[in-house]
């Protein structure tokens, strides 16, 4: 018999594969703009 | 910065209608004022009272053909950060004596060209650079003329974008190792110490920076002199300011030339000068179509057919720039919106929290200050097109870049025996 606890388990690893092969609608850390705007030091002139 | 004016309810840039470019030319495109352009080389020029002295186009901030053959046809040179910028230079008529190669990574390929077709000099910025430019310049019985970029170690109100000048950053050697590396470069068989160069970064709009780093450029220049090395030529680079938003104030070019000049009058050395965006960013805009706007009780869009692969600088610096419809507002109400475009990605905007008036699915806008760096750094990210460019003269305009369509794109590609 599978309780409950593995099923909730057996749940997450599925949700977490499925998510792996996810295409596009990439989101980056909510930051990251402003850290690529930090970072980013441009050599232009 | 340029005028933007509606007449009859149409916004006019460089005395043309841009709504009937755009119900001709797909959208988005890119347009660039030529007289804009002109002027503003003229008033650097102009501003500048030096015995000998060289503007040397910085083609990185915009490098179509025709650009560059405008300021060739002033009398520029060109500073240049590639093999392909260089071919650009030659190709449109800057004579070989006048182009400067830049750039951290010079590789070997890119140094046999440069010398191959004796440029005015390398803008060295490491000892391992320096070694490989003399053995190749041995191979062609030359010697290379150099000049090192020193970082005058410049910090202004901590504006981290003119940050170039500081230890962290890859650029340039510190000035605390100038008399170093000179010594080491004049003991190089196959080089030729012609200068110093030195570049604090760009948009910088207060005087102050450039006059500390003209001091210390002075400084290094007659150090090195003392020691007994020649120094015929002092690069300043680039670096002047222009204004992207409203309550900006840009640098004062008058004043600018007038520092420039009364700093070095009385050295006996050529100076160059590398503007790129203080020539460029204010010619041009960029026009795009809003697509769809999409409402919520949180937040509004305005998604237009232009995206981060056409102008990145929103998402890449973060940076401002004004957008206008093209069609004059007529209504008073205000939508506060983001204008992003179609790119896959959550950094694929121009403009967050923005109020636009009266605007509809269908209408143009025009993102303003996008001459510089814009087209330059677009890609074909999401299979999407490399945009055409349009110039505009006397209320005529010509397409100077035809748009490259996703088919050409994919046709690049070569598929494998193995698939």
């Amino acid at each position: 018999m599978i309780n409950k606890e593995k099923l909730f388990i057996i749940f997450i690893i599925i949700i977490t594969l499925g998510g792996c092969g996810r295409k596009g609608d990439l989101l980056p850390p909510p930051n990251l703009t402003s850290m690529l705007s930090f970072n980013s030091v441009t050599d232009s002139k | 910065m340029i005028d933007y004016n509606y007449i009859e309810g149409n916004l006019f840039f460089d005395d043309l209608n841009i709504k009937n470019i755009a119900k001709e030319i797909e959208t988005p495109f890119y347009c660039y004022s030529l007289s804009y352009l002109k002027n503003q080389y003229s008033s650097l020029d102009n501003s500048i009272n030096l015995r000998d002295y060289e503007i040397c186009y910085a083609i990185k901030s915009n490098s179509n053909q025709s650009i560059i053959k405008n300021f060739a046809n002033m009398g520029a040179g060109a500073d240049v950060v590639s093999i392909g910028e260089m071919k650009r230079a030659l190709k449109a008529n800057i004579p070989p004596n006048k182009i400067v190669f830049s750039g951290v990574g010079k590789n070997p390929n890119e140094i046999k060209f440069a010398l191959n077709n004796d440029i005015l000099m390398f803008n060295v910025e490491s000892a391992s650079e320096l070694k490989k430019i003399s053995d190749e310049a041995l191979i062609q019985s030359k010697r290379a003329p150099i000049a090192i970029r020193i970082n005058p170690d410049i910090t202004a109100g901590g504006n981290e974008k003119i940050s170039t000048g500081k230890a962290q950053d890859k650029f340039g050697i510190s000035w605390k190792d100038a008399y170093e590396i000179y010594e080491y470069a004049s003991n190089l068989p196959g080089i030729e110490i012609k200068g110093v160069d030195a570049h604090i970064g760009s948009q910088i709009n207060r005087l102050e920076p450039f006059s500390h780093s003209f001091d210390k450029l002075k400084e290094i220049t007659s150090m090195l002199k003392d020691k007994g090395h020649k120094i015929d030529i002092i690069d300043v680079g680039g670096g002047l300011g222009v204004k992207y938003k409203e309550n900006e104030e840009p640098i004062d070019v008058k004043k600018y030339g007038k520092l420039l000049s009364e700093k070095f009058e009385d050295l006996d050395c050529k100076v160059i000068i590398e503007p790129g965006r203080f020539l460029t960013a204010n010619a041009g805009i960029l026009v795009t179509k809003i697509l769809h706007i999409k409402k919520s009780d949180i937040k509004n869009f305005v998604i237009v057919d232009a995206g981060m692969n056409d102008f990145i600088r929103p998402t890449l610096y973060n940076a401002h720039h004004n957008i206008i419809p093209l069609k004059e507002p007529k209504k008073l109400e205000n939508l506060k919106c983001d204008i992003v475009g179609p790119v896959c990605e959550t950094g694929d905007f121009f403009a967050k929290d923005m109020y636009l008036k009266d605007i509809n699915e269908d209408d143009f806008l025009a993102i303003c200050s996008t001459g510089a760096y814009g087209s330059v750094q677009s890609s074909n990210y999401n299979t999407r097109p490399t945009i055409g460019e349009l110039l505009i003269n006397k209320g005529e305009y010509e397409i100077i870049r035809k748009r490259i369509n996703e088919d050409i794109i994919i046709d690049k590609d070569i598929i494998s025996k193995w698939v």
